[in-house]
């Protein structure tokens, strides 16, 4: 029973946080197709932000959740004026954008070692104590990061089916061309993107960092996690990644459970690329009719 | 087509000629062990690019099929004392063996999946590797697990040079060994892009659907591209660890994964010189840059943000994009 | 040529669905050796669908394919390819980065039969056809051109030169004409003129333009909603009330006549 609770608490804590930083993937992924490796650029960003403001400008701890959010702002902004609007639309933009996000990760994470050093630092987004209701017992850092996630996902949810960027969005995502002809202004529509992105990735790096620690290379795990989540669920859908979020995180804790932490990522890809074989575009992924 | 694959036999006759007299420039010890660093790597990334340029198949993992190699021959030269030329054929089964793994693991996969997946496995075989810390054998004090986990091998013996040609030669006998490591992997480039095989494999990159149904076996041929490559790419990483002596998980590490795919993309992938001209640049521009220290890996990748914005196609590409317009007959005036 | 009792192909009551969809619906039909059967219909009706399955790239849900009597429902694309039936596809479908001669010599090795180890060069046979193909499209100027840079016309032909380098028995085309004007279409027609007249090659085309097809066809198949709405001789269409109302419109139907009459002409003189 222990045992039981000890798997449920920690798959819906790890799957919060799964669905926090991957919607912000099938984002980028579904709305202009490009495979975002400086996500975990992002989510460190916002992990430092968070610091900045808290241990840094002494603001109380909960600000550091905003911190965040503005320093992955700031990141994606960043990334949108270097690369994605030079080169978006033009020859080889899928694969170009691989390699450019990767360089992109090399220097924040080389900029952050040269500038502020690598010393691993302490998450300040963080609150005390435990709720205790009969046998469960989940610590009030769990719930916090629960609720945030879900505010977030659902933030992103009501972003992409209720506002005007929403729809032109979605109008960008189905046919760059005819949005265009019928007056998008699209790179205007990604710079929003990119920046709506760089705030979720920053605000899930302070919710990840918060049951780890801060340090440079601190994005990378959960990059390669997020990028999992989002082939299982199917890239460039949010349904898909949240689905796919709560099934990796529930895997991954049994398997850790059971046959030990090491094997627990191992365990989830196997079974990923399983699934894969008999589904290639992943849980909610997009069945392409197949045409020339 | 046939005198392409000649006139493509005579340049790697050419260019293996030249870098062979190298050494009789009395070149430091330091820059030889760099250039035969940055053959074994064009080695490398000349059959990584019969994946992903020829075949279209976008496989970023493919540093896996390296490392398996080279763990082949460390572990085989430390635990069984192995002379390491024996462990060859052990590191190219071995890359073979996890070629095909990718290839299982890809088959009907397509883009950007398929740089997810296989970018998921190579990190997979780093944390493996990383997080083994398992006591399994004791020198006096010091215990070391079976694959020397973060800290990767070495003592595994070598290939013998420094007994054949003495202490002050034997870095010439690994430069030789390196240089017919990569004029076999172009060889090996040359002869499958100019065959069957190699129009197969170019024909489901421009045309899947259509090179189902002109008879070409996707999956078959995906397989093979992949046999091919991991053969090489794994008797790569067995040479690589003889020849530098320590083989690590660091190969795994996503600097270096950067650093040999843009070797790849920086010089235009799906040729057969392209990879070959993309190490030779960034092998200028990374020495450049050493005196940086700290900001080499910005400078680095700022460099390669520059030509990747500029240049969709590559430097072969922008060669062949500046030849076509200098010899285009212009408008006067 | 051999005649067998059978059909060259036949199809029964052949389905696929996608979701509540059928783009092709119950159908069943079959073309004789020797033939050359017309398929129309407007958008949507399930033309292309109907290749992709009797092609392999799509498997069928329901329904059964004959191919010389001997059942290949749910074989690949290749193994297809392999058995003689070849087809072309509506959009840009040949090997960019190959030279028009490499793209014939790829689809004449691959295409003719099963390789299980490939050698390290074509052998003299793909040469040869290839060869012959460049020929009889008159492609032989442009052997050397990258396909990707090739003209619409010379584009059209070597997407037809690629299909019947592997000596198909089966070809099945599809729009091989659209988008060309008329003296392009009379360069592709004066192929396939060739190939059903001296290859005995059995021919099912999917085409818009009504006046080549009439001409070309000796019995036409109307789709509409994935089943059939009219099949006959190729001079019957414009007399079905049904097919003119869905399909062709008056001034279709009378375009229709003329092809058909113009055929009549051209047989009688040769």
């Amino acid at each position: 029973m222990e045992l039981l609770t000890g798997i449920l608490t920690s798959t819906i804590a790890l799957g919060a946080i799964y669905a926090a930083s991957s919607v912000s993937l099938a984002l980028l992924w579904g709305s202009i197709s490009m495979l975002n490796l400086a996500h975990g650029a992002l989510i460190v960003i916002g992990a430092y932000g968070s610091v900045a403001v808290v241990t840094g400008l002494g603001l109380p701890w909960w600000t550091g959740l905003l911190g965040g959010m503005i320093a992955g702002a700031a990141g994606g902004l960043l990334l949108y004026v270097s690369q994605v609007r030079w080169i978006f639309g033009k020859a080889n933009f899928d694969l170009r954008i691989i390699i450019l996000t990767m360089a992109f990760s090399t220097i924040v994470v080389d900029l952050i070692n040269n500038l502020i050093g690598a010393k691993i630092l302490r998450q300040p987004f963080q609150v005390e104590g435990r709720f205790v209701l009969g046998a469960l017992s989940i610590g009030h850092q769990t719930l916090l990061v629960v609720c945030c996630s879900a505010l977030m996902v659902l933030l992103l949810q009501l972003v992409v089916h209720k506002t005007n960027l929403g729809r032109l969005i979605r109008a960008v995502s189905q046919d760059i061309t005819a949005a265009r002809l019928n007056g998008v202004p699209v790179q205007a529509v990604i710079f929003q993107v990119m920046v709506l992105a760089g705030i979720i990735s920053g605000a899930s790096g302070v919710l990840l960092t918060s049951s780890t620690t801060v340090y440079p290379g601190a994005g990378f795990d959960p990059l390669l996690k997020a990028l999992i989540v989002c082939v299982l669920g199917g890239l460039g859908s949010i349904p898909g990644a949240l689905a796919a979020s709560f099934a990796l995180a529930g895997l991954e804790t049994t398997v850790q459970y059971t046959l030990g932490v090491k094997w627990g990522f191992p365990v989830s890809l196997l079974v990923v690329v399983l699934v894969l074989v008999y589904r290639p575009t992943g849980l909610f992924g997009r069945q392409e009719l197949e045409r020339n | 087509m046939r005198s392409m694959k000649s006139r493509d036999l005579l340049i790697l006759l050419l260019f293996v000629g030249v870098l062979s007299l190298l050494p009789a420039l009395g070149l430091s010890r330091y820059v030889l062990g760099q250039i035969t660093l940055f053959i074994l790597w064009a080695a490398v990334v000349s059959q990584w690019n019969l994946v992903f340029g020829v075949a279209g198949i976008l496989s970023i993992g493919h540093m896996a099929l390296f490392a398996v190699g080279g763990y082949a021959t460390a572990l085989m030269g430390l635990y069984f004392g192995m002379s390491l030329w024996w462990t060859l054929p052990v590191a190219a089964l071995a890359g073979l063996l996890m070629s095909l793994v990718m290839a299982f693991a890809t088959f009907r996969l397509r883009g950007a999946y398929v740089v997810v997946v296989t970018l998921a496995i190579a990190m997979t075989v780093y944390q493996l590797l990383v997080t083994d810390v398992a006591c399994f054998r004791q020198t006096q004090s010091v215990c070391y697990s079976f694959s020397g986990g973060a800290r990767g091998l070495s003592r595994f013996g070598d290939f013998g040079f420094r007994e054949l040609l003495g202490y002050s030669s034997a870095p010439l006998g690994n430069f030789y060994l390196s240089l017919i490591m990569l004029a076999l992997s172009i060889l090996v480039a040359i002869m499958v892009v100019y065959s069957p095989y190699g129009q197969a494999f170019k024909a489901m990159r421009d045309n899947e659907v259509c090179a189902a149904s002109r008879g070409i076996e996707i999956r078959k041929y995906q397989a093979i591209v992949f046999a091919v490559s991991g053969v090489f790419t794994g008797l790569s990483g067995g040479v690589y660890a003889g020849v530098i002596g320590t083989f690590g998980p660091q190969v795994l590490e996503l600097p270096t994964l950067l650093f040999l795919l843009s070797m790849m993309v920086v010089g235009g992938r799906g040729t057969i010189w392209g990879p070959v001209v993309g190490t030779i640049v960034l092998a200028l521009i990374d020495e450049g840059f050493r005196d940086l220290a700290a900001w080499r890996n910005t400078a680095y990748a700022a460099v390669l943000s520059i030509i990747l914005l500029t240049l969709p196609e590559g430097l072969m590409g922008g060669f062949a994009s500046l030849r076509k317009w200098a010899l285009s007959p212009r408008k006067e005036g | 040529m051999t005649h067998s009792p059978q059909h060259l192909l036949e199809v029964r009551g052949l389905t696929k669905a996608y979701g509540a969809m059928k783009a092709t619906n119950d159908l069943s039909f079959h073309v004789d050796r020797g033939e050359v059967l017309g398929i129309g219909g407007p958008n949507g009706a399930g033309k292309t669908t109907l290749f992709d399955l009797l092609s392999g790239v799509t498997p069928p849900t329901a329904g059964r394919i004959l191919f010389e009597g001997a059942d290949i429902t749910g074989l690949g694309a290749s193994a297809i390819c392999h058995l003689g039936i070849s087809r072309t596809f509506q959009l840009n479908a040949v090997f960019n980065s190959q030279t028009v001669a490499d793209n014939l010599k790829t689809c004449a090795y691959f295409g003719s039969e099963k390789r299980l180890v490939p050698g390290l060069s074509y052998d003299r046979r793909s040469e040869i056809r290839a060869a012959e193909v460049l020929d009889l499209t008159g492609l032989t100027d442009y052997a050397d051109v990258m396909a990707g840079a090739l003209p619409v016309l010379q584009l059209k032909l070597l997407m037809i030169g690629c299909a019947i380098v592997s000596h198909p028995k089966l070809l099945l085309l599809d729009e091989p004409v659209g988008g060309l004007n008329p003296a392009e279409i009379e360069t592709c027609a004066a192929v396939f003129r060739q190939l059903r007249d001296f290859h005995g090659t059995t021919i099912v085309v999917i085409e818009h333009v009504m006046s080549f097809m009439t001409a070309f066809a000796d019995r036409i198949m109307i789709l509409h909603h994935g089943a059939k709405l009219h099949e006959g001789a190729a001079g019957s269409l414009a007399d079905n009330p049904e097919v003119v109302d869905v399909f062709l419109g008056v001034s279709g139907a009378a375009d229709s006549r003329k092809g058909a009459q113009a055929e009549e002409v051209g047989n009688a003189t040769s």
